[in-house]
């Protein structure tokens, strides 16, 4: 056996080395390749997602996003206060640091953005492109929202998660890959703050988990007096309650047609849980047995209690006559007590169409809701509709600057009422992904924009989940997840009492 | 002179030996178990991207899922597919040899040869499971070659070097192969105690060190991952069914580390020990290779092969096995209802087979994938393409490690483009781009959708004809009158016109089945199967009318007598030449 001598070792480690430092470099050069022979057109590049004249905060994450065609980009934007980022590669792909000095240093104002991009081999100059830095801050960690398949029946993978705005991050604050396939929904915290916060636990282990200042409570998810699980909360600005909708809800599916399925309820009353006195609140007439009453929310001082209200029919025959007006009734938090007569504020009925998710600006000037053609469950309803209504004037007006062919629906406000995150199918009408918008002082929303990604077109092509009942969150929700699969895996439930 | 001829004869032995196995392992996945492969197939969508890899890096096992789906892949091709199992299998067979044959310092190699016998069939035997995935055989196959590896370079180490070894080989290993690498920890204490030259004391603490680490590794991910406990000790993704512990995955585990050191200890044992090998390694091999079907369910093979045919719309294949093996499961049952249908035979031969009323027509949904997969097929030759869509998507949900379907996600692809959903179908053909196999059929379609001027695919626009107007809520209780509303849409949907004229059938309501043939009757007058003469002659004896002799053959009338005989008779041996008959069905209640 010949043994190598140490130098030679030596000198074979070093070639190799070098070799990997040649390797190293050639790809790294390999990576940058710079427009030669720029050919310019007068049209804007088609670039997935959309960002053409979106208006973003401050806050937000790169705006990465590729040119269709394209095998490489080259993209140059310049603040209109100075600043310049550049990004080469397949898709454009923003260095983060550098990307919010830039937009800090524009705020209110307009960043241009140049693509150039090598399609078929040749280089492309593309028209320029504005997007403009909101005045308005967001003032807002990021998002929260559930990531399910938009499935019949059956779910696979899913769970509640938060994601980081002003980055890609996103973390899960519960996946159901942990307790044995359970379904979470209707994450929902108090106005953004995360220390105040609901979710739902459906199937075997069954629960409404309320979250108070990091402490939580499991209620029973059914009451044997409530007409179903509660279901949809919102929470009263001062914390102390909680209005749910109580649904026996069941499903149809369409055996033709583009819509797929219906979610209709054999009967709904809307509540509101006492957190303090651990009490369901009940009023006659918000608990009809001819009537539906669904999906309320609070006003932000506190004194109204909005929801829709619908003549029961029998469903699913009649499911396509489920048409809800949007209602509201007065409330005393100091007593719990409700007031004697149900205003209605926007008569859908009348226009043949239905009213679902009403959400008020925290600064009680506007009221978002989704009209569509029948029913309230409308992400599976194509034709449904952001609707804004001035609570001041009662008017009330499509918001056609962020509607799609396709289903807009569930959408909450930013704490200070400037910006809006909504769902919407529009991508490719089944998968329903997150917008931004913002609205201005005369209550028009800028073009919304798809939440961003590190690699959007790989991310959103590969995803097989919708992301549904999303809001903002003041700073990231801190939850112990062990704990919470602890508690939903034990069993162990509060009952719930009606006063 | 003469022991390098033995040494070079034991080589060409081990290498005969293994391509010997290889051979008859290829043969079993190639063809009768080919199914199984098509089964793991669907089960998966692997993608070649950064973000589908992703996915995988950060949990332990993930890298080994990886790579076990990235092979998983070729199970498309069964050809290819049965070379790679057996290819798998027979690496893990020559890892167990070499393993041995560096516990033994090389002697004794025919033993071990005798001896790596056993993991491997063993092993063969595990996968009769049919949910153990490509990624446990991976999983194994690092942590034997990290074994190797260990075993080979395993010098008279310092303590604390030895120590550091062991913490960054389980880490590394436990990261990339999951809890599987217990076998690695205990087979490198058994290695390093077999060890002559190193002291008891180093000895104890390598031992303390390894199963500390295991340990440690297995209480560091059990913070970061979403999965319970039990499942990062069974194995995340070792089966599909990631909550249930298999008793075979224990044994097979426990024979990869028992089996070297039977090895060691045989080595140095005496010259009769020796002897008693072959005759050991006979008595546990031999009966578990000819008791295979033990581990090889017949019936739950027989559904994956029904599966395997219905994905490949192989029709005629399903009416051979169905006649060779006599159908009586819901699934085999619809599955041979369609193939009869799509063969245009369901309105003569429906009643040669078992049938189990309406649900062997159409299977009411339940939340798993295959038996979900069969009913959307059966949606989708009809033209029932929202319900195909709907059977398609749970099936897909309801796969239990959370994965994709190709099968599904590709048929996904095709209903959206039948529905004129284009954008979705380009999401779906998006995907499908990123695969091996799928890659130029969506390239195509993606060229198709491209351009909708262009022709579509002809099964796509007849489906697409097919889909009726009216649109109302899914009823399983009223899914006769979908067909008839299919019927009356396209009278030439010769599937939807057997399924409508059977469906009374099977429900034994006669009335019901004249108003469905008089249905039929107003587009095919001449429409008179033997089914429908059967009935009718069957409907005139019971209400005591002559058999209109214009629409009801003398032969059929033949064997309606034949039959009343028989069963008035009451004579069991009478009655079972006719028991596979519309008459009996209408009579018996069985």
């Amino acid at each position: 056996m010949k043994y190598k001598s140490h130098t030679e070792s030596t000198q074979r480690i070093i070639n190799a080395l070098q070799c990997f430092v040649c390797c190293l470099l050639f790809v790294l050069t390999g990576c940058v390749e710079k427009p030669t022979d720029v050919k310019k057109v007068n049209f804007l590049p088609t670039i997935f997602p959309d960002y053409v004249g979106v208006t973003i905060p401050a806050e937000i994450a790169p705006l990465n996003f590729s040119v269709e065609g394209a095998e490489r980009v080259d993209v140059t934007v310049k603040g209109e206060n100075g600043g310049e980022l550049h990004s080469n590669g397949k898709y454009a792909d923003f260095d983060i640091d550098k990307w919010h000095n830039l937009i800090e240093e524009n705020k209110g104002k307009t960043l241009t953005v140049s693509v150039c991009a090598k399609i078929e081999g040749k280089w492309i100059q593309y028209e320029d492109f504005p997007v403009n830095v909101s005045q308005y801050p967001l003032d807002e960690y990021g998002l929260t929202y559930r990531r399910i398949a938009p499935g019949y029946e059956v779910y696979s993978k899913m769970g509640i998660y938060q994601r980081n705005l002003s980055n890609f991050a996103e973390d899960a604050i519960i996946e159901n890959t942990m307790t044995d396939g359970q379904c979470y929904n209707c994450h929902t915290p108090n106005r953004t703050n995360p220390k105040d916060f609901v979710f739902h636990v459906r199937g075997e282990h069954g629960a409404t988990m309320i979250s108070k200042k990091g402490e939580c409570t499991w209620l029973k998810a059914s009451n044997d007096t409530l007409g179903g699980a509660m279901v949809y909360p919102y929470w009263h600005p001062e914390g102390r309650y909680c209005t749910f909708s109580t649904n026996q809800t069941r499903q149809g599916f369409h055996i033709s047609g583009h819509k797929r399925l219906e979610v209709f309820d054999l009967s709904s009353d809307v509540i509101v849980y006492d957190t303090e006195k651990n009490e369901i609140l009940r009023d006659t007439l918000l608990n009809t047995k001819a009537w539906s009453e669904n999906t309320p929310s609070f006003s932000p001082d506190g004194k109204w209690l909005y929801f829709t209200t619908c003549l029961q029919k029998n469903y699913p025959l009649e499911h396509k006559d489920e048409k809800y007006n949007l209602c509201r009734i007065a409330f005393d938090p100091n007593t719990g007590r409700f007031g004697s007569q149900v205003d209605t504020l926007f008569n859908a009925v009348a226009m043949d169409k239905s009213v679902t998710w009403p959400r008020p600006s925290y600064d009680g000037k506007y009221m978002l809701f989704t009209l569509s053609d029948y029913g309230y469950f409308s992400i599976w309803h194509k034709e449904s509709d952001q609707w804004l209504l001035d609570l001041a004037t009662g008017e009330a007006r499509p918001v056609e600057e962020i509607n799609s062919d396709e289903a807009d629906s569930f959408h909450n406000w930013s704490d200070n009422s400037r910006w809006v995150v909504f769902t919407s199918r529009r991508g490719d009408g089944l998968y329903s992904n997150l917008y931004l918008t913002s609205i201005d002082d005369k209550g028009r929303f800028s073009k919304p924009f798809l939440l961003p990604q590190k690699n959007p077109e790989e991310y959103y092509t590969q995803s097989l989940f919708s992301f549904n009942t999303p809001d903002f969150t003041k700073e990231k929700v801190e939850f112990d997840t062990r704990a919470a699969v602890d508690a939903i895996l034990s069993d162990e439930r509060i009952p719930t009492k009606v006063r | 002179m003469t022991k390098e001829i033995q040494k070079s004869s034991l080589k060409y032995i081990v290498a005969v030996a293994f391509a010997v196995i290889a051979a008859a392992l290829y043969l079993f996945w190639a063809f009768p178990y080919r199914a199984a492969l098509g089964y793991r197939e669907e089960m998966q969508l692997f993608q070649t991207t950064g973000t589908y890899f992703a996915g995988f890096a950060l949990r332990p096992a993930g890298i080994a899922i990886y790579i076990g789906e990235f092979l998983t892949q070729f199970f498309n091709n069964y050809w290819i597919g049965g070379a790679v199992m057996s290819l798998l299998m027979v690496m893990f067979g020559l890892s167990c040899y070499v393993i041995c044959n560096k516990f033994t310092s090389g002697h004794s190699k025919t033993n071990n040869l005798l001896l790596s016998l056993i993991p491997l069939t063993f092993l063969w035997r595990f996968f009769g499971n049919q949910d153990v995935t490509l990624g446990f055989i991976t999983a194994l196959l690092i942590v034997t070659f990290g074994t190797y590896l260990y075993v080979s370079t395993d010098y008279d180490y310092p303590s604390a070097e030895k120590c550091l070894r062991v913490i960054v080989a389980t880490s590394l290993l436990y990261w990339v192969a999951g809890p599987i690498t217990i076998v690695f920890t205990l087979l490198i204490i058994a290695f390093t105690c077999s060890s002559r030259q190193i002291s008891v004391g180093k000895k104890a603490i390598v031992a303390t060190v390894a199963i500390l680490a295991i340990i440690a590794n297995i209480y560091l991910w059990s913070i970061f991952i979403t999965y319970p406990f039990s499942y990062q000790l069974i194995g995340i993704g070792y089966l599909l069914t990631p909550d249930v512990l298999n008793s075979y995955q224990l044994i097979f585990e426990a024979l990869c580390v028992i089996v070297p050191i039977a090895a060691h200890l045989m080595a140095r044992g005496n010259a009769s020990t020796k002897r008693i090998l072959p005759i050991l390694v006979l008595f546990v091999v031999v009966p578990a290779v000819i008791r295979y079907s033990k581990s090889y369910d017949k019936t739950t093979y027989r559904l994956i092969d029904y599966d395997y045919m219905v994905r490949a719309n192989d029709w005629e294949g399903i009416l051979r096995y169905s006649d060779a093996h006599n159908p009586d499961l819901p699934l085999s049952v619809s599955a041979t209802n369609l193939a009869l249908g799509m063969t245009g035979q369901l309105d003569s031969r429906a009643f040669d087979y078992y049938q189990n009323g309406t649900e062997g027509l159409i299977p009411p949904f339940s939340k798993e994938a295959i038996s979900s997969w069969t009913t959307a097929e059966i949606f989708f030759q009809l033209g029932m393409i929202n319900s195909a869509q709907r059977f398609y998507y749970e099936g897909m949900e309801a796969i239990p490690n959370y994965n994709k379907s190709s099968r599904a996600v590709k048929r996904l692809a095709e209903i959206a483009m039948i529905r004129g959903e284009y954008k979705l179908a380009e999401k779906y053909l998006r995907m499908l781009e990123n695969t091996i196999f799928y890659r130029k059929w969506a390239q195509r379609n993606l060229e198709q959708i491209k351009d909708l001027t262009a022709i579509a695919p002809p099964i796509y626009c007849q489906l697409r004809q097919r889909m009726i107007d009216e649109d109302y809520l899914f009823s399983e209780a009223e899914l006769d009158k979908t067909l008839g509303q299919l019927f009356i849409k396209d009278p030439g949907n010769d599937l939807a016109r057997q399924y409508l004229i059977l469906y009374p059938l099977l429900q034994r309501d006669l009335d019901k089945f004249v108003q469905y043939m008089g249905v039929v009757a107003e587009s095919l007058p001449q429409y008179n199967p033997l089914l429908a003469q059967q009935a009718l002659a069957f409907i005139s004896m019971k209400n005591g009318q002559p058999i209109p002799k214009n629409m009801v053959s003398p032969m059929v009338e033949q064997s309606l007598r034949g039959f009343a005989q028989a069963w008035t008779s009451k004579n069991p041996e009478l009655i079972e030449p006719h028991r596979h008959t519309l008459f009996h069905y209408l009579i018996s209640n069985e």
